[in-house]
């Protein structure tokens, strides 16, 4: 902004004050002194030519010392004038820019919605007030928002939004945060949206929560119904594939006494393949639970031994029809472990499954259980072909073939992504060694129960509830209806 | 003798199960849906029920929420074993585990199996 020139100060003001006052007394003395002393008139006489003189000196004096002020005064009013106009030029010109803005904001494919420090909301989109169901044009207030927000679920859990805020506020400085699959209902209008939350300590203008919504509705849609598709095609799987089972078991019951020895083994092959079969179903449909995040498990306090050893029955079969031997060993006094049964056995079986594909003929199998610190950690050894590296890294991922190596991995590419899925949401981890013509070691650790026993929730009801990998059965023993 | 009613629609299932039951020693009918099943648990005393989730006319679901009403039209003393093909949604796990004895997979239990567990189920009568 320009210097102006023409500043009015105070103290000259005060000055030419003083002086009109002083130059009115002077006059108002000089006329005084005139009319009683010189033109000897009487007191009241002067007194009123004084006062009336002095009245007209004022107003003089006054005239002559505001006509100083007349220009600056001219210029400001000027000035205020200019200033006002541009203020409502900018004014505008920022009504169309905010405007343009929050335009541009509106029509953004993502809801968002940003707070303060204090909660209060800054900014939102339309497309973030409509999805939360505010759809008349009004902007809700940030205590509504709020609360609706708290209530979300993420994959049908809640999302515990205040926790992650109070946790950002309270020690970070920056938290990202990504809640998949949110259903949120508006009216009969049900989106799914990812919601990511993202909080940066509070800047200058004291914001410091950012919450975007991305509507994904149609790709989870999409999702669902391939889940769907293979739920379906896994059921019609399961059809024959029960018939199959279930009469050959038949069979071998009540013709195997009369077949031959051959015929026999015959059987126990078609056994072995039809059981193998419902395995692949079933890590199917494992894999795309997992891949969907509906994958659950529900751990109980569980004797290791007695899981494997089940197991273990079963695949002895398998491994005797394919000429290996399977051995077991547990080490003595193993504290009872939190374990699913039902989704640990197909770990078992796959690895088992795999240790007996790549062993040579008549190799060993060997099953091993210990327990290091509050781990109980099992391994299978096999004495086979091994891995090669490049292989290795990349074993537990889904699909995952070899394409350079002439071994074929895993049979439908899912059974070891499935077992780390299955591994890991018992909080343990799984691992692989391998030296190429000497053998592989899988091996999984799972917690003890003990380590853990807190935070398998009561009332569960899994005391009474005896898994297998063919379903459920209630122990009435133990739990009382 | 203990009674069976299995509550199955695929023959060759139902076969199979009747086979290995009745050869078990149990005396076993079998209905191919539900409103004829409900009718009939209502004529006979049934030990133990399997109860098909897919059925062609009512949902297992149903047909168990109904045998286990507690309004006293329902078989509080029957055991209820349901058997499916289906993946199990997480949903209806807990609703399952409260109104059924037993839960199993159809290709995951041979016959033979299905005869231990409902010996199992019943030996906790």
């Amino acid at each position: 902004m320009e210097q102006r020139t023409f500043i009015i100060k105070r103290e000259s003001l005060i000055k030419a004050l003083l002086y009109g006052h002083f130059v009115n007394i002077l006059f108002g003395i000089v006329i005084f002194s005139v009319c009683h002393l010189a033109l000897k008139l009487p007191t009241i006489q002067s007194v009123a030519l004084t006062i009336a003189g002095t009245l007209i000196m004022s107003i003089v004096v006054s005239w002559l010392g505001t006509r100083k002020l007349s220009e600056p005064l001219a210029a400001l009013n000027k000035e205020l004038e200019e200033l006002h106009e541009k203020v409502n030029t900018s004014t505008t010109a920022l009504t169309k820019v905010s405007e343009g803005n929050m335009a541009l904001v509106d029509s953004l494919p993502v809801g968002f919605l940003v707070f303060n420090n204090k909660t209060e909301l800054t900014k939102g989109n339309k497309n973030a007030y409509s999805l939360l169901g505010y759809t008349d044009g009004s902007e809700p207030e940030a205590s509504q928002l709020m609360e609706k927000i708290t209530q979300l679920k993420s994959n049908g859990s809640q999302i515990n939004f205040t926790d992650w805020l109070h946790e950002a506020r309270s020690s970070k400085i920056q938290l990202v945060k990504r809640w998949p699959m949110v259903k949120i209902e508006s009216g009969e209008i049900i989106t799914v949206c990812d919601v990511i939350a993202h909080y940066n300590k509070a800047d200058s203008y004291g914001n410091d929560l950012v919450l975007l919504f991305i509507d994904r509705t149609e790709e989870y849609d999409r999702q669902e119904k391939q889940m769907e598709f293979i739920s379906l095609a896994a059921h019609e799987l399961r059809g024959p594939i029960t018939i199959m089972r279930g009469l050959v078991d038949i069979l071998q019951d009540e013709a195997g006494p009369t077949l031959s020895k051959e015929h026999n083994e015959l059987i126990t092959r078609i056994i072995v393949s039809a059981r193998q079969l419902a395995g692949y179903v079933d890590n199917i449909l494992g894999a795309s639970r997992v891949d969907r995040d509906t994958f659950e498990v529900h751990p109980a306090e569980t004797d290791w031994q007695s899981v494997v050893s089940q197991s273990i029955q079963d695949l002895t079969v398998r491994a005797q029809a394919h000429h290996r031997k399977l051995e077991f060993t547990v080490a003595k006094d193993l504290p009872t472990v939190a374990v699913d049964s039902s989704a640990i056995l197909h770990v078992i079986n796959n690895l088992v499954d795999n240790a007996i594909k790549y062993s040579p003929e008549n190799g060993k199998v060997i099953v091993n259980a210990v327990l290091k610190e509050d781990l109980v950690e099992t391994t299978i050894q096999d004495f086979g072909i091994g891995i090669p590296a490049n292989v290795v890294d990349n074993l537990f991922t889904k699909f995952y073939r070899s394409h350079r190596s002439k071994q074929i991995v895993s049979g439908t590419g899912l059974g070891l992504y499935l077992c780390k899925a299955i591994v890991e949401a018992h909080g343990g981890s799984i691992w692989v060694r391998s030296t190429e013509g000497a053998g592989t070691t899988f091996g999984f650790t799972l917690p003890t129960y003990a380590a853990v026993a807190d935070q398998i929730k009561a009332g569960n009801n899994e005391d009474g509830i005896i898994r297998g990998s063919h379903g459920w059965i209630k122990n009435h023993a133990l739990y009382r209806r | 003798m203990s009674t069976v009613l299995c509550i199955e629609d695929d023959h060759f299932i139902a076969d199979m199960y009747v086979h290995s039951l009745k050869k078990a020693g149990y005396d076993v009918d079998v209905i191919a849906n539900g409103q004829e099943a409900l009718e009939q648990a209502k004529q006979k005393v049934y030990d133990i029920i399997l109860l098909d989730l897919m059925l062609p006319d009512k949902t297992g679901v149903e047909i168990l929420e109904t045998l286990r009403k507690e309004d006293g039209s329902g078989l509080p003393l029957t055991k209820i074993i349901v058997t499916t093909n289906f993946d199990e949604p997480a949903e209806d796990r807990a609703h399952l585990e409260k109104l059924a004895d037993g839960y199993l997979i159809k290709a995951d239990v041979t016959p033979s199996k299905l005869v231990e567990l409902v010996g199992e189920v019943l030996k906790q009568s």
